[in-house]
C-alpha cells in the first residue's frame, strides 16, 4: 500500500465511496464521496501526540475489539496514508463542551474540526472492483457459546491476539485469566458449508489453511500447548498446502474428524468441554480445551447492492460478484471496462487475490494502452422517428447501454461501447425503432421465408443462439449424432433477439413447429438476456392459444454447446410433435395469422 | 430481470409440459425467472397453468 501511495500515477482517495457512475468503457464518470478526516494528511507526521491526550476511548475494530483506540487514531499501524483520523461521532470536539485537546497537542497544527465532506467527479477509462469480504458472524451458532464464554474466540480475534503488534504484543493468553492455555481447540467450518440457514452453503476456501498455519505457529512458539482441530475434511488443495498440513501433523497438532455438537464451560475452572462423534473411530468422545477458536468463513459484504446497481454488476447465489465467464473471462465483469480483484468475486486467500488483482490490472491496462475499444459490428441502432420513449429497451438491456427518457420524450440512445449486441432491445421494441446490425428483422425474416419456400409442412424452424444451442448443434454434427433432417436453423447472437414477429411469421408461412433455443440460465452470454426470451415465449403461448393455435407447436429449449446429445434428443422429440400437426391445422394457422404477415416489415 | 432481485415467498403452482403433456406440481417466486425442466422428459417448455380462482362465496 505504501508503494501505491507513493506512485506518481496513482491517486488514492481514502475514506471514500463511489456514489454514482455514468458512461461506458473508456469514458466512465465516477462520483466519489469522501468523508472528512479532520486531519491534514500532508502535515500530519503520525507522531501520535494527539491520541495521547484524547479523553475518548472506543473499541478498536482492527484489533477485533480486543484493544481500544481514541477518538483520534490511526486506523492501523501500517495505514496509508500514515495520518490520524477523527471519529467525529465520538469526538468531543469544540462543541458542546470544548475539548480541543488534540488540536492543542498537535505540534504541526494539522487538526481542523471544520473539515467538510467532499463530493467530486473523476473521469476513468476502466474500473476495478476490489471491495473484499466480510467475516462471518458466529453468534447464530449458539451451541459453541461464543457470546457466553470468554475463552471462545473467532479465528480473526485469534489472529489479532497472537500478532506481535496486537493487544498482548504476541503473547498467547486466555482472556479469562491471562495465562497460557494448555490446549487450544479449533472448530472448522463455522458458518461455511452450512445449509440450515444460519450460515452459508459454500466453502470459504481459506479457513483450513488458516487453521493449519495457526497450529504451526502455536506448536512452534509454545511447544507445550496442545492443539486439537475438529474438522469435516481438510481442504489443502493449493501449492505447498498438503505439505503444510503434513508439517502441522508432524508438529503434533491432533486432527479429529468431527464437528462438536456443543461446547460447554466448567463454571469453576472455565475449562471448555467439547462433545464430538469421531468420524474415524465412530465413537462419541469428550475433549477438553482451555481455549476454543471458531474458524469462521467469509461472506459477501452486506452493502454490495449499492455498487452492484451503480456499475450494473451481477451476483452469484453466494452473494459475490459474478464474472463475465467462469473460464474465459474470470476477472471481467459483464459490464465492459469493469474488472474484479480479490474476494469481491469469491472467497480466496491473499495469493489468489493478488493473482487476480494482477490479472485485472493487466486486463484494464490492455484497454487503456490501446486507447480505443474494438466492438463487434452487431450493435443496435435507433430510429429516433419511430421511438415512442416507452423505455422498454432500456429495461431489457442487460448492460444498461440504452438511455431514454419518457418524461422529456428524449428518444433512446445506445452507448455502442457498452452494447454487446444481444438484440434483446430489438426484440422487445414494439415500434420497430431498433435495428440490430447484421441481424436485422429483414435478414432474419428472409431466412425464414427461404426455409419455408418449399414444402413448409416438412420443416421445423429452429432459432438457435450463437454461443450455446447453435454450437450444441455443431457438436452433435461433429460427434456424428443423427438427428432429423427437417431442422432449419436460424442463428441469432442470443435467444433474446428472437422477436415474437419472427415466430408468428414462421407459423404464418406454414411452419408446423418452431423451436426457440438458447443458453442455460447460468451460461447466458448476455448476463440474463435469455430471461426475456422465456418471458416472450410464455406470452406467445398464451397468444397462440387465444388464436386457436396449439401452444405445443412453439417449443423452448436451453441447450449448451457441450450438449450435442441433448440437441439430438430435442430434435427427435420435436420431430415427433411435427408429425402430429395436420395440414388442416397449418391452413387454419395461416389464415389466422394472415394479418400478421402484413404487419412484418416488407423486404426492400 | 436479475434472479437476485428481492425474493418473495415460493408460491405453489402447476406446470404443463408442452412436450410430453405431463402436468406437475411446482412453485414460483413472483417476478423471478427460473430455468424449468419437466420431471418426466426434461424438456424446458413448461407452461405455468393459470388456475382459475374459485368464485368468492357470497354471504
Ligand atoms: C478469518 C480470516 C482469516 C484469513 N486468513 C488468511 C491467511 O492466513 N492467509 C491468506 O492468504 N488469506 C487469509 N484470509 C483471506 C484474506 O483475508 C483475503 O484473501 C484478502 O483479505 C482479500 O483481499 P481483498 O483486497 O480482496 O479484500 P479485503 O481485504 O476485504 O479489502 C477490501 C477493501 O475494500 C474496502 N471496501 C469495501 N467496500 C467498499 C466500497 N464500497 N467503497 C470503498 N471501499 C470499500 C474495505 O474497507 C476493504 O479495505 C483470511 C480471511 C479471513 C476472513
Ligand atoms: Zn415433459
Amino acid at each position: 500500500m505504501a508503494d501505491v501511495a507513493r506512485h506518481p500515477r496513482i491517486e488514492l482517495h481514502t475514506l471514500a465511496t463511489v456514489e454514482a457512475a455514468s458512461g461506458s468503457v473508456g469514458n466512465f464518470k465516477v462520483k466519489i464521496r469522501q468523508k472528512p478526516r479532520y486531519v491534514d494528511v500532508d502535515a500530519c507526521t503520525a507522531c501520535g501526540d494527539c491520541a495521547k491526550v484524547c479523553p475518548v476511548l472506543l473499541p478498536n475494530e482492527f484489533e477485533a475489539g480486543l484493544m481500544t483506540k481514541r477518538a483520534i487514531h490511526q486506523l492501523f499501524p501500517q495505514a496509508v496514508p500514515a495520518a490520524y483520523v477523527i471519529d467525529m461521532d465520538h469526538c468531543l470536539g469544540t462543541n458542546p463542551i470544548a475539548c480541543g485537546k488534540c488540536a492543542e497537542a498537535c505540534g504541526v497544527h494539522c487538526i481542523d474540526y471544520d473539515d467538510q465532506e467532499k463530493v467530486f467527479e473523476v473521469e476513468v477509462g476502466t474500473i476495478i472492483v476490489a471491495t473484499g469480504q466480510d467475516v462471518m458472524d458466529p453468534t447464530p451458532f449458539e451451541e459453541y457459546g461464543y457470546t457466553r464464554y470468554e475463552n471462545v474466540l473467532t479465528s480473526l480475534e485469534f489472529e489479532r491476539l497472537i500478532s506481535p503488534l496486537g493487544p498482548t504484543l504476541g503473547h498467547l493468553i486466555k482472556l479469562s485469566d491471562r495465562t497460557l492455555p494448555k490446549t487450544v481447540a479449533f472448530i472448522q467450518c463455522v458458518g461455511s458449508r452450512c445449509d440450515d440457514g444460519r450460515g452459508k452453503p459454500y466453502c470459504s476456501n481459506i479457513c483450513c489453511m488458516n487453521t493449519i498455519k495457526d497450529s504451526l505457529l502455536i506448536r512452534d512458539h509454545w511447544p507445550d500447548v496442545e492443539v486439537k482441530i475438529f474438522y469435516i475434511d481438510i481442504r489443502a488443495f493449493g501449492k505447498g498446502f498438503e505439505d503444510m498440513y503434513k508439517r502441522s501433523k508432524a508438529a503434533g497438532a491432533k486432527y479429529i474428524r468431527g464437528i462438536p455438537g456443543e461446547v460447554m464451560e466448567d463454571p469453576e475452572t472455565k475449562e471448555l468441554i467439547l462433545h464430538v462423534e469421531n468420524g474415524d473411530t465412530g465413537r462419541l468422545e469428550e475433549h477438553r480445551a482451555e481455549m476454543v477458536i471458531l474458524s469462521v468463513g467469509m461472506e459477501a459484504p452486506a452493502d454490495m447492492r449499492k455498487l452492484q446497481t451503480i456499475l450494473n454488476l451481477q451476483k452469484t447465489p453466494d452473494g459475490f460478484y459474478l464474472e463475465a465467464h467462469p473460464k474465459l473471462l474470470p476477472v471481467d465483469a459483464a459490464t465492459k471496462g469493469v474488472f474484479f480483484a480479490g474476494t469481491a468475486e469469491g472467497p480466496k486467500d491473499v495469493k489468489d487475490s493478488v493473482t487476480q488483482a494482477s490479472a485485472a490490472a493487466a486486463r484494464a491496462l490492455r484497454l487503456m494502452a490501446e486507447g480505443k475499444v474494438h466492438i463487434p459490428a452487431i450493435t443496435s441502432t435507433i430510429d429516433e422517428d419511430l421511438c415512442k420513449f416507452c423505455e422498454v429497451c432500456a429495461k431489457a438491456c442487460p448492460y444498461g447501454a440504452i438511455t431514454v427518457d419518457r418524461k422529456t420524450k428524449k428518444p433512446a440512445v445506445v452507448a455502442e461501447a457498452a452494447c454487446a449486441g444481444c438484440g434483446t432491445c430489438g426484440a422487445e421494441c414494439a415500434t420497430g425503432a431498433i435495428t440490430m446490425k447484421h441481424f436485422t428483422d429483414e435478414q432474419i425474416i428472409a431466412q425464414v421465408d427461404a426455409m419455408l419456400a418449399d414444402r413448409p409442412e416438412e420443416k421445423i424452424v429452429v432459432f438457435a443462439c450463437n454461443w450455446c444451442s447453435y454450437a450444441g448443434g455443431d457438436f452433435a454434427g461433429v460427434s456424428r449424432l443423427q438427428y432429423p433432417p427437417t431442422m432449419r436453423l436460424v442463428r441469432t447472437m442470443c435467444s433474446g433477439r428472437v422477436d415474437k414477429k419472427f415466430v408468428l411469421h414462421a407459423f404464418a408461412k406454414g411452419a408446423p413447429v418452431v423451436l426457440v433455443s438458447g443458453c442455460h440460465y447460468v451460461d447466458c452470454h448476455y448476463i440474463d438476456a435469455n430471461r426475456w426470451t422465456q418471458k416472450r415465449v410464455e406470452r406467445l403461448w398464451d397468444q397462440l392459444e387465444r388464436k386457436g393455435i396449439r401452444p405445443e407447436r412453439l417449443q423452448l429449449e436451453w441447450i449448451s454447446s457441450a450438449e450435442g446429445a441433448k440437441f439430438q434428443t430435442v430434435m427427435e422429440a420435436i420431430e415427433k410433435i411435427r408429425r402430429t400437426v395436420t395440414p388442416e391445422e397449418i391452413e387454419h394457422t395461416k389464415k389466422v395469422l394472415e394479418k400478421n404477415l402484413l404487419e412484418v416489415p416488407i423486404l426492400v | 430481470m436479475s434472479d437476485a432481485k428481492t425474493k418473495g415467498p415460493r408460491i405453489p403452482c402447476r406446470y404443463k409440459c408442452l412436450r410430453c403433456g405431463l402436468v406437475w406440481e411446482g412453485s414460483y417466486v413472483k417476478g423471478v425467472m427460473e430455468e424449468l425442466s419437466c420431471p418426466s422428459c426434461a424438456s424446458n417448455s413448461q407452461r405455468r397453468l393459470k388456475e382459475k380462482k374459485p368464485p368468492a362465496e357470497k354471504e
